[in-house]
């Protein structure tokens, strides 16, 4: 059994890489989303599509906090 | 339901004399939906617009142009009005009347705006004692007018030889011409701005009184012709919104030809017409003489499509698939799932009672506010139903109202955030708490078999849509189904190991599986690894059979794309993070805020900041958790779940005649 503190820092490093990599990847997809939507506004649901990509980052970041908190 | 309205291709034929007829009634039947004539021939060629187009649009035009002088606006109640003779003598009339007035307000505008720059450049010259034509026309001196920034006394050290009249910062400064170069030097350092002589002869002072009562009586002709227009639009914005109308429909009318083939003597009409309604408007076409309908069904890739689906919840939802793109006219119609799951999706987020019922409320109220607009008023019906499954999870899943434990959840809850606060008990055993031990890992294991359930009828929805279309395709998403399967067995099996999760503990070991033991623990009870990762003979095997598909239909390279599947499967774990996430946030802010109110020793200041304080904080919570749960339910819809069957680029079917009321 490893360190609760240990792992608490992990779980938290996790999310704080995760969602650093989720936002840059966002803001740079945001960007360009919102400049296709302001040449054409059909594109609204594609780009929504390209804009919430990156958040599975994330998501993989929350999954693996948790199986690490688990695991004190 | 799942398929668009079956469309029935339509061709017309006709005498050219019979066009104006035809129009009328394909106007009034308003189901076909034509299809532009575009590739001319020696035979064919587009038709010309009906007679009495070119009137019409002029007088659209002239209408259009006295609604923007008059500034009418939208009003809602319209009245009928006729095209004829009548109505054009008053637009007539009306563009007569408004042109003069206009032009007058116009020159009179300019007029003032002139007048007022004069005024303001002889006002200065009025405060100083000189009449305008003892500034100019000397030999010997030079004058210096204009405004400085800083003070003069100092001048007499400067220049030897001057006279200055000076107020509020305007001077005029008369200097023998020898001195002049040395004056513009002393004037420099005080911040001179030069100001030009007036083009004008005498006292200013009293030729700024003659201006200013110029311009009184310019301004009393302004408001006066601005009351006339006033009047007109009293008066006519009625007739002239509702004949704007009349007349943008008599435009559509008489410029419908353009979208015909013709030929010398005759008309051809193409279009699509919605099988249901194609006999009725044959009929009403061939009422007229020498007209011929045929129609022939057709499966065509090409078609319009017109959703079709049920008026009550389920078409609510269309514009929400319509937002991402339309259906193709042979392809499965997703609203149905979309209506069924978007709701549950975003439940399992809020999964609170209180937030629920609000939300329940605010969607019937606003739904009935804003029946004007269709697309509000739908997503308050949305936003109604998820409140529903929201409160319904609330109460029986997570058991929460407003983040406060309503059920028992044992002896660590806090006493405020607990069920003690209210007092009462209730014998039922909510199977997860948010916040609580094991919640969040409950979650995500319910969000992977939500995964499973959801992307299993995508999956399915593409094979449908596939099997027509390419028999390859359609194996390989059976075969990605397969696989699909297997994960999902694997994954849960491997969270069933766990004994402190009760969600796949309760999948697994259920009264009805328990009946099956033997085929169930022959299956899933033997591992591949023993130990902490138990993954189940079982799963494999289905991972495995679905493969041959995958590499028969869609090539070796699929295999590499399973692992973007378990991508797909855990993304839906974001269900589990909004509802966390937002639990987490309703405890803060209730442990911040409820020892104010309930431990305030008779504080009443302090019981009614934490009160104000608690009531804000939950207004923001609910705020940011119902935008972050419709989004993220509906990204799960159009990301993970649409990539596995959804191809849209559907054409919308507008029949002629259908009035675009929300173009803007």
């Amino acid at each position: 059994m490893a360190d609760p503190g240990w792992l608490a820092m992990a779980a938290a490093i996790t999310m704080v890489g995760a969602a650093f990599a989720t936002a840059w990847a966002e803001k740079v997809v945001g960007a360009a989303a919102v400049g296709a939507m302001a040449e054409n506004e059909a594109l609204f649901g594609k780009g929504i599509v390209f804009m919430v990509l990156p958040e599975t980052i994330v998501l993989f970041g929350f999954v693996i906090a948790f199986l690490l908190l688990g695991k004190m | 339901m799942l398929k668009p309205k079956e469309m029935s291709r339509v061709l017309v034929l006709g005498p050219r004399e019979s066009l104006d007829e035809v129009v009328e009634a394909l106007y009034r039947e308003e189901t076909l939906h034509i299809l532009d004539f575009i590739e001319q021939d020696e035979t064919f060629a587009i038709g010309k617009p009906l007679d009495r187009a070119s009137s019409v649009s002029e007088d659209l035009v002239k209408l259009r142009s006295i609604s923007s002088i008059l500034d009418v606006g939208e009003k809602r109640d319209k009245e009928a009005v006729e095209v004829d003779a009548e109505m054009r003598n008053k637009i007539r009339a009306l563009e007569i009347n408004l042109s003069e007035t206009d032009d007058s307000r116009k020159r009179t505008e300019e007029l003032l705006g002139t007048l007022g720059a004069r005024i303001e450049h002889m006002t200065p010259f009025a405060s100083l004692p000189l009449t305008l034509d003892m500034y100019r026309d000397y030999e010997s001196i030079s004058v210096h007018m204009g405004r400085v920034t800083k003070d003069l006394s100092d001048i007499g050290s400067h220049l030897k030889d001057y006279e200055l009249f000076e107020k509020d910062r305007f001077v005029a400064l008369f200097v023998p011409i020898e001195g002049a170069e040395e004056a513009t030097v002393y004037l420099g350092s005080k911040g001179f701005a030069q100001v030009e002589l007036p083009d004008m002869d005498g006292d200013p002072k009293a030729l700024l009184v003659k201006m200013t009562a110029q311009r009184e009586k310019w301004e009393k002709k302004l408001s006066s012709t601005e009351k006339r227009l006033d009047k007109l639009r009293e008066k006519y914005s009625t007739f002239i919104l509702s004949a704007e109308e009349t007349l943008a429909v008599e435009a559509e009318k008489a410029e419908a030809p353009l979208r015909f083939a013709t030929t010398e003597h005759t008309f051809v009409i193409d279009g699509w017409v919605p099988k249901d309604d194609a006999r009725k408007l044959k009929k009403a076409l061939e009422g007229t003489e020498g007209i011929f309908v045929d129609s022939i069904d057709e499966e065509d890739e090409e078609a319009p499509v017109l959703l079709d689906n049920p008026k009550v919840h389920v078409s609510k939802f269309e514009f929400l698939i319509r937002i991402f793109s339309t259906p193709s006219y042979n392809e499965v119609d997703p609203t149905l799932v979309l209506s069924l799951i978007f709701p549950v999706f975003f439940g399992l987020m809020i999964g609170d009672l209180g937030y629920g019922l609000v939300m329940m409320v605010i969607g019937i109220w606003l739904k009935g506010k804003l029946k004007d607009i269709p697309e509000l008023s739908n997503l308050m019906w949305i936003l109604f139903v998820s409140g529903f499954f929201s409160a319904l999870f609330g109460l029986f899943l997570y058991g929460d109202v407003f983040g406060i434990a309503f059920h028992y959840h044992g002896p660590d809850t806090d006493p405020w955030l607990g069920f003690n606060l209210m007092g009462i008990h209730i014998p039922y055993y909510a199977p997860i708490h948010k916040v609580g031990d094991w919640g969040a890992e409950n979650l995500i294991v319910l969000s992977i078999l939500a995964a499973g359930i959801h992307l299993g009828i995508g999956f399915f929805f593409g094979f449908l849509n596939e099997r027509k279309h390419n028999k390859k395709h359609a194996l390989a998403k059976l075969g990605w189904l397969l696989v699909l399967m297997g994960l999902l067995i694997v994954l849960l099996r491997i969270a069933a190991g766990a004994e402190n999760l009760a969600v796949p503990r309760a999948i697994w070991y259920n009264e009805l599986a328990n009946l099956t033991y033997p085929i169930r623990d022959a299956l899933l009870e033997s591992f591949i690894f023993s130990g902490t990762l138990q993954i189940s003979y079982a799963g494999v095997a289905f991972v495995i059979a679905g493969i041959p598909f995958l590499v028969i239909g869609e090539g070796g390279l699929a295999i590499v794309e399973i692992v973007s599947l378990v991508a797909n499967m855990f993304s839906y774990a974001r269900i589990a993070g909004v509802a966390v996430a937002k639990g987490a946030t309703a405890v803060a802010f209730n442990t911040v805020c409820m020892p104010m109110i309930f431990y305030a020793d008779g504080n009443i200041a302090l019981m009614i900041g934490g009160a104000v304080a608690l009531f804000f904080a939950h207004a923001t919570v609910f705020m940011l958790g119902a935008v972050s749960a419709g989004i993220q339910a509906l990204r799960l819809h159009y990301v993970e779940w649409f990539m596995k069957f959804y191809k849209g680029n559907g054409i919308d079917f507008r029949p002629f005649g259908l009035r675009r009321v929300q173009e803007v």
